[in-house]
């Protein structure tokens, strides 16, 4: 988990190219958009769109549950684990 | 049941005293009523009421009289409200001329009878006498009335006959205020079959009495006739899904949930369907009145139509149409054949009808490698084109699939429409005021597997708070507009190819156009508004090309010139 949450936060700051920005300065749990990490809504489609091509992630178009899996590094990093175990347990 | 007649009488002296004596003769009482009669006939009537006192074992005859003349509407209604206060339960509605044969009463008394919560309407029988201009224009009501009823359950709603169930037309009588002359016998009817009253036809023979009296004046009561049926028009569509609803429910009970919560895709149907039994003609008749009732009240579409045609014909040189009413009418009426041609696209009808498709090789190749790619589109001319460059590809290639984001909260509903009309469905609505990173991930997976993604360069959507939908200005016909920067953000998220996309029709032939734009749009994250400036210009060069050649063809009926407001 620790290190699926490095690797989210490098992926992060590699696709939206956020200069002088390293994984330690990211906080687990603080918020991505708005006053913690200052995402705006154009990041947040770069974002969505990353993450679909390297996890292969879908949401539905529920508003609800995109905040909550934007609310942090970590709920997103959770969200990609249960999603992969959804895959593996969809695929025996 | 207790039965009365009303007869609305305005100078039929010599004609409503054997009418009369007719009711009474069948048992029936009667109420006159003087709708501001001369001298002579009011003396008539007069007469007539006396008379009661003097036959006493004959139904009782009451006199009315409004001391000027208020129309037949106006004189029916009085009639009606004096027989509900009466305490009669229905009211038989006739002519004072004596074109009715009242040989019919009987039948339609025992109708009312074993149907008491029914309109007994009469379904006319004309003799020779008729003259035959009468007959074309009631052909046109009747079709209007279809309209307005979603159903034929009124086959002939002019004929002054007929029985009304009191206890459903009083709540009705304030509403038909406004009906007040020859649009009356129409209107109620209308309203009633609104109010899902049961309505019964039965014959009636009518003829034009020799030297009768028609109060009928052809260009007044012509015009408050179309005026009627525009109203009742518009009350049509309020009722839509009701009506509709209704007409399904004897069918297709499944249709019901589906038509409640979708009363726009109704809507559509329902235009389809006109296009389907009356064709291109009735259909196009049917937009010019629905058009010119837009020309005619909003002020706000037709001065944005207006500003925009003065603007391109300083723009041109004068070589684009002048920005008077009568273009600006004429731009409305093309966004009207546009409509129709959509229907025409949906029902596969324009296939025969030449299509040019400039950068057909690209759309192959994408085809062919199976690369996605998004089209910044415009309303300009008719999206629905979009399925020829489907159509144009050659049969081993499948057409890639095509997605286009649209600002309506119609779109799920205009899906299932889609899909019911086109069943191989290469075409997919989605809603951009609700662009969320799933939107995002959505489009890139729809890119990745080779579709297309259209969404238009030039309408901003309201969505507060979202810097997605931010606008960049840059002069357009000579002033600085507003454009949405979402189409260039979005490109440069899903990363792939972009170009343009625009369709016209011109003398009779469709023209849809893919040009290139950038392989790949790049905004770097310090200077992303400046790095999209270079690619805005492209599009509204590209633009205003289009609009030069098809004037009255770029549909954006809002102040465009105007910073758009946002909701906080």
């Amino acid at each position: 988990m620790l290190e699926l949450i490095q690797e989210v936060k490098a992926f992060i700051i590699e696709t939206l190219d956020l200069e002088d920005v390293m994984p330690a300065d990211i906080d687990d749990d603080a918020p991505l958009f708005g006053d913690g990490l200052g995402l705006d809504s154009i990041d947040s489609l770069e974002l969505g769109v990353g993450l679909q091509k390297r996890y292969g992630l879908k949401l539905s178009a529920e508003t609800e549950e995109t905040r909550q899996i934007f609310a942090s590094v970590r709920a997103l990093t959770e969200y990609i684990v249960a999603h992969r175990a959804n895959l593996a347990s969809g695929q025996r | 049941m207790n039965t009365v007649a009303v007869i609305p009488v305005f100078n039929h002296g010599d004609a409503v005293g054997a009418v009369v004596a007719r009711l009474r003769g069948q048992g029936l009482p009667v109420i006159l009523v003087n709708d501001g009669c001369n001298a002579a006939c009011a003396q008539i009537l007069q007469t007539l009421a006396n008379t009661d006192t003097a036959a006493a074992d004959l139904p009782p005859v009451h006199l009315l009289t409004h001391p000027e003349n208020r129309g037949k509407g106006a004189a029916v209604m009085t009639g009606l409200a004096c027989a509900h206060e009466q305490g009669y339960s229905h009211a038989l509605q006739v002519d004072a001329d004596g074109q009715h044969d009242l040989d019919a009463v009987p039948a339609f008394l025992a109708a009312a009878d074993g149907q008491p919560e029914a309109v007994i309407n009469a379904c006319p029988r004309y003799d020779d006498s008729v003259p035959k201009g009468r007959l074309y224009g009631r052909y046109l009501t009747h079709v209007w009335v279809w309209i307005n009823t979603l159903s034929l359950r009124i086959p002939d709603s002019m004929c002054g006959f007929r029985i009304y169930p009191l206890a459903a037309v009083m709540p009705l009588l304030p509403v038909l205020a406004s009906a007040s002359r020859m649009d009356f016998d129409t209107e109620i009817l209308v309203r009633l079959d609104w109010a899902a009253t049961p309505i019964v036809n039965l014959p009636v023979a009518v003829r034009y009495p020799v030297g009768g009296l028609s109060h009928f004046q052809p260009l007044r009561d012509n015009l408050r006739i179309s005026a009627m049926h525009t109203r009742l028009f518009f009350g049509m569509l309020r009722r839509f899904p009701q009506l509709l609803a209704r007409h399904w429910q004897g069918k297709e009970k499944t249709h019901w949930t589906e038509i409640r919560e979708a009363g726009f895709v109704g809507g559509m149907r329902f235009l389809f369907w006109v296009y389907r039994r009356g064709g291109a003609w009735l259909f196009r008749a049917f937009l010019f009145v629905v058009m010119l009732w837009f020309f005619a009240t909003r002020r706000l579409a037709r001065r944005a139509s207006l500003e925009y045609l003065r603007r391109l014909h300083r723009e041109s040189g004068g070589a684009t149409p002048a920005p008077t009413h009568r273009n600006s009418f004429r731009h409305f009426m093309n966004f009207a054949d546009v409509i129709l041609d959509k229907f025409l696209a949906f029902s596969g009808e324009l296939e025969n009808i030449p299509c040019h498709i400039e950068g057909r090789e690209t759309l192959l190749s994408l085809a062919r490698e199976k690369r996605g790619a998004l089209l910044v589109t415009a309303h300009l001319g008719n999206l629905e084109l979009c399925r020829r460059l489907h159509y144009s590809l050659p049969s081993d290639c499948p057409p890639p699939r095509l997605t286009v984001l649209v600002h309506t909260r119609h779109a799920e509903s205009f899906n299932r429409m889609l899909r019911r009309l086109d069943p191989s469905h290469t075409f997919d609505l989605v809603q951009v005021t609700s662009f969320t990173p799933a939107t995002a991930m959505l489009l890139s997976e729809r890119i990745a597997a080779g579709g297309l993604v259209a969404i238009a360069g030039d309408r901003v959507p309201v969505a507060p708070g979202n810097a997605t939908f931010a606008t960049l200005e840059h002069p357009f016909l000579g002033a600085p507009a507003h454009f949405p920067i979402g189409p260039y953000v979005l490109a440069a998220a899903l990363g792939c190819p972009v170009f343009m996309l625009f369709s016209a029709r011109r003398d009779g032939d469709f023209f849809v156009g893919l040009r290139f734009l950038a392989e790949r749009i790049v905004l770097p994250r310090r200077a992303r508004r400046e790095a999209i400036v270079p690619y805005l210009s492209a599009y509204v060069a590209a633009l205003t090309e289009e609009c030069r050649k098809n004037p009255l063809q770029w549909f954006n009926f809002f102040p465009f010139w105007q910073a758009p407001e946002f909701p906080v």
